[in-house]
């Protein structure tokens, strides 16, 4: 029975929507921020935190799985790793509908483009669509080998959101403890990659 | 290496976090300070757009707002005198007073 919910897709659709349940609900109240902030900017931050944050974690599991390989959990973990990833661009969009009601303008928005924090920011978001447009079975059946290639191209994405929220805050603690775990285990899995322990099956 | 590595990684996230506020100022009695809306009268004057909102953030009034040109900056103003000491734009500096 636990088991039969834990498997059905809908129990990881639960869990990945959980941080947009609370930005719904703030959403709906709109509530303002001890600042004076508006709904939308105090939104801002979360939204992008949590596309980011679940990026990072569909990003991970290989190399996880390589450090882990008995580890049920990965396992699962794997298996849905296409939907964490959607959901991931699912709050980048939030994030992105957020910072365009938020600015209220082209120019404005035009007007900062060229700034580090900020093209960045959309770079990321732009690389996402194609990956998550092929999040698919129909997808990986029509793009056979080609599609690992595009979807590594999520790599440039996650340098790009690294780069946004350092430079988009002025800070890069925050960021960095996201990221950091990131770059050790894909450090890991290229090093294992490069130097195989097995020995060779031939 | 890798210690190496990790050590100079915990002195640099260290180091670049304690930068945050993007100015100081003198520090003055509260009583002398623009109030928020003295402020944004001033600002207004000088043709902002918009002043969303302020907060007294390293002994200046930080301000979030529209600039007469169009851009959403965040800003730093002496308290008292209102004037503009920097101005940034999503962390790129437009304007900096000259020390």
């Amino acid at each position: 029975m636990v088991r039969k919910i834990v498997n059905a897709p809908l129990f990881m659709w639960v869990i990945l929507a959980l941080p947009g349940f609370r930005m719904t609900s703030t959403l709906l109240s709109g509530a303002t921020g001890p600042e004076g902030q508006t709904t939308e900017e105090l939104l801002l931050h979360p939204s992008g935190e949590s596309a980011a944050q679940i990026m990072v974690l569909a990003m991970i599991i290989t190399p996880l799985r390589m450090l882990l390989p008995q580890n049920r959990f990965w396992l699962w973990m794997m298996n849905r790793r296409r939907h964490i990833g959607v959901a991931a661009f699912i709050y980048a969009v939030f994030h992105t509908v957020l910072y365009v009601v938020d600015m209220g303008s082209i120019r404005a928005m035009l007007d900062e483009f060229t700034a580090l924090g900020i093209w960045t920011g959309w770079a990321a978001f732009f690389i996402f669509i194609p990956l998550a447009l092929t999040s698919n079975d129909f997808a990986v059946r029509k793009l056979g080998a080609s599609w690992k290639s595009l979807h590594r191209y999520v790599y440039a994405a996650a340098l790009a959101t690294l780069v946004h929220w350092i430079f988009i805050h002025n800070n890069f603690g925050p960021a960095l403890a996201r990221f950091v775990p990131l770059a050790l285990l894909e450090g890991y899995r290229l090093w294992m990659t490069f130097n195989p322990k097995r020995p060779a099956n031939t | 290496m890798v210690r190496l590595f990790i050590v100079a990684m915990v002195f640099f996230v260290s180091g670049v976090a304690n930068a945050s506020g993007l100015y100081e100022c003198e520090e003055v009695d509260r009583s002398t300070w623009l109030t928020e809306t003295q402020l944004t009268q001033q600002l207004k004057e000088k043709g902002w757009q918009e002043v969303r909102r302020m907060k007294p953030d390293g002994g200046c009034w930080e301000v979030y707002g529209t600039t007469p040109d169009g851009q959403r900056v965040e800003g730093y103003f002496d308290p008292v005198t209102g004037e503009q000491l920097i101005l940034a734009q999503r962390g790129r500096i437009l304007f900096r007073k000259e020390e």
